[in-house]
């Protein structure tokens, strides 16, 4: 990244990656308005993409995700081994691959045909993450939480008409409602297709506990515990909200208290 | 009948149910008359009005029967055939008083007189016939009350089958009348299915070529985007397509796609104009196409041929799709088309299934060369579309 002089904007190098020419037109287009946008390159499948990368050293990359040979995704990961890793913000017509999108770190994750206030958004979101972390500085520049390895600290939701994140820590609780989770983040709610011990296994256990079989709390949401006899427990939250604790899900509910 | 609606709607109608009461007596009257005549019993015409004296009652009790029978209409099998047999019970025991009194009570003599006038000595007989069996009235009243028994358990069985079979068949009418919606609104889903990943992605280039001020190629691309939609949400989807129209949708649609990947798509379509008023399900192309552009096209790295062949072969339409795609698709997010997008390759199978039966096949598979072939085989239809 490129600051020209104190108080200028920072202008991200950009490399648009999509395999359809008239795609990468039209974002090549957008590119020219976006004043924090510099487009110093095209490719039109996933090993061009890492050959420019290299050569160019973007710090933003606008990545389709289907495209022949290695896809946007494979990019993405193949991106992660690098010290100085691009920022990526996905551009994909569709949004089935929202879920696969959990595992590689991704600023956004923008549905074509792009707008261009919601590239503008995404641009400054990048802009943001770049310059709060210092280039060559990998290992702080990921990770915020760096004991708990492996887990997801951010999903991308498919909601209404675009893909909105959601950060982990700001789950509340999450409920399997058949073939979807509705992840309940403060008074608003989103579905995500996901079973719920796929979830489970994707966030991190000090901080979410599973409290039955359809639901997923966050630990210090839940205010107390109540037995109502034979047996039923329940676990009050701290919007009022009662959860019931399947028996399975018991012994380790009632160590909570223990803590 | 006040119930005849209902009656009508699920079970037997009464008329039904009167006629088997009418049918069931007039057969037992007809037997027993039958036998009493060639066993030369005495007294026939008597006896005769006297049976129908007891037909008719009996057809009356039966009635009675019915009606309470009619009242646990709809209850599961097993209490329908308690209650038969419980009201069995009553209707034996009346039927059996009346038939005692119209034939041993009503009008006989009460003993016979045989005398012997040509000896002096008079023998005088005395029969008491009301005794004759040497039984009391109650216990003759229920020795035949149990043989009675069963002439109405017998009548109830004929009402439950009867009942039963009509039950059936509505049933079986309702489910094949379910499964025939079921399986049209399918096919409807089936077409209004819009492919996210070709609306989507047809919109982003048109979006590209009006924003790069291509209007002929934006306007084509618009009409082309309408018709195909057009054609393909507004027919019946039940309904047959002629081949060439078939055809020329599927042109509109690859034209569309050929806008987004010019330089990696070739069609070729060759059908001979004997086989173009030839009748196919509708859009049945659609997906045979769609996979072509999505697991040969779209993964690949260089021009891919996608062809369409028509031919005739022992009076069936054979149509051939295929593509000469890479030999795996390398694409991390990219599967087989047998296996991710099994759907609708089946969905094609079941079509020509629902509508042709055995007649029509459909089979697919690798190429040797590399790409994807499937093949649909169906009865040759001229008429009807």
């Amino acid at each position: 990244m490129a600051a020209d002089g104190a108080g200028a904007p920072p202008v991200l190098r950009t490399l648009v990656v999509d395999d359809e020419p008239l795609a990468i037109e039209r974002l090549q287009i957008l590119c020219a308005r976006e004043p924090m946008v510099d487009l110093v390159g095209t490719a039109a499948d996933g090993e061009a993409a890492l050959r420019l990368v290299e050569a160019l050293e973007p710090d933003l990359l606008l990545l389709d995700i289907s495209m022949p040979g290695l896809d946007g995704m494979g990019v993405a990961r193949a991106l992660e081994k690098r010290t100085r890793r691009p920022a990526v913000i996905f551009c994909t017509a569709y949004d089935q691959f929202a879920v696969a999108a959990f595992d590689v770190a991704a600023v956004d994750y923008l549905l074509k045909p792009v707008a261009p206030d919601r590239l503008s958004r995404a641009v400054a979101r990048a802009a943001e993450k770049l310059s709060g972390a210092p280039a060559p500085a990998a290992p702080e520049t990921q990770a915020p939480v760096p004991e708990a390895p492996g887990f997801t600290e951010e999903f991308w939701v498919p909601h209404r008409s675009e893909v909105v994140r959601i950060a982990a820590q700001d789950i509340d609780r999450i409920e399997a409602e058949r073939d979807y989770m509705r992840l309940h983040v403060g008074p608003r709610s989103f579905l995500l297709h996901q079973t719920i011990s796929e979830l489970e296994r994707r966030l991190d256990p000090a901080r979410f506990i599973r409290l039955h079989r359809s639901t997923i709390v966050r630990r210090d949401r839940i205010a107390k515990l109540r037995h109502d006899g034979l047996g039923v427990w329940h676990a009050e939250l701290s919007d009022g909200e009662a959860i019931r604790i399947g028996r399975t899900y018991l012994p380790a509910a009632r160590a909570l208290m223990g803590r | 009948m006040i119930s005849d609606v209902a009656s009508s709607r699920e079970g037997i109608t009464s008329r039904t149910a009167i006629l088997s009461i009418l049918g069931f007596w007039a057969f037992h009257f007809v037997i027993v008359t039958l036998r009493a005549a060639v066993l030369g019993f005495d007294d026939q015409l008597e006896m005769l009005v006297r049976r129908a004296v007891v037909t008719l009652v009996s057809i009356g009790i039966t009635m009675v029967v019915w009606l309470l029978l009619r009242r646990v209409h709809g209850a599961p099998l097993s209490r329908r055939v308690a209650a038969a047999a419980l009201l069995a019970v009553p209707a034996s025991i009346v039927y059996s008083a009346v038939n005692y009194y119209v034939f041993y009570d009503f009008g006989l003599p009460k003993s016979v007189v045989i005398a012997n006038k040509a000896d002096e000595k008079t023998l005088t007989v005395q029969v008491d016939m009301t005794h004759a069996d040497e039984k009391s009235p109650v216990m003759a009243i229920a020795d035949n009350a149990a043989n009675g028994y069963f002439f109405f358990a017998a009548w109830a069985a004929l009402f439950l089958a009867l009942t039963y079979a009509a039950e059936t068949g509505h049933a079986e009418r309702r489910v094949a009348r379910f499964r025939a919606a079921a399986q049209s609104a399918e096919l409807r889903a089936l077409r209004y299915q819009v492919n996210p990943h070709f609306l989507f992605n047809t919109l982003n280039s048109l979006s590209s070529l009006i924003m790069t001020d291509r209007r002929d190629a934006a306007e084509a691309m618009v009409m082309n985007l309408s018709t195909f939609f057009r054609t393909s949400l507004t027919g019946d989807p039940t309904e047959d397509m002629r081949l060439s129209d078939e055809l020329r949708l599927q042109r509109l649609y690859l034209d569309i796609e050929t806008v987004r990947f010019p330089e990696r798509m070739l069609v070729d379509i060759a059908v001979p104009d004997a086989l173009m008023d030839a009748c196919v399900p509708g859009l049945i192309l659609q997906p045979l196409i769609e996979n072509a552009i999505k697991y040969g096209v779209s993964p690949a790295r260089r021009v891919v041929r996608i062809s369409v062949r028509a031919r005739e072969s022992e009076g069936r339409l054979v149509l051939a799709v295929e593509d000469d795609g890479d030999d795996k698709p390398t694409g991390a997010t990219i599967g087989e088309p047998g296996v991710t997008n099994g759907i609708g390759l089946r969905n094609v199978r079941e079509r020509l299934a629902a509508r042709f039966g055995d007649a029509a096949d459909a089979a697919w598979g690798r190429r040797p060369g590399g790409g994807w072939a499937v093949v649909l085989t169906m009865p040759l239809v001229r008429n009807g579309c």
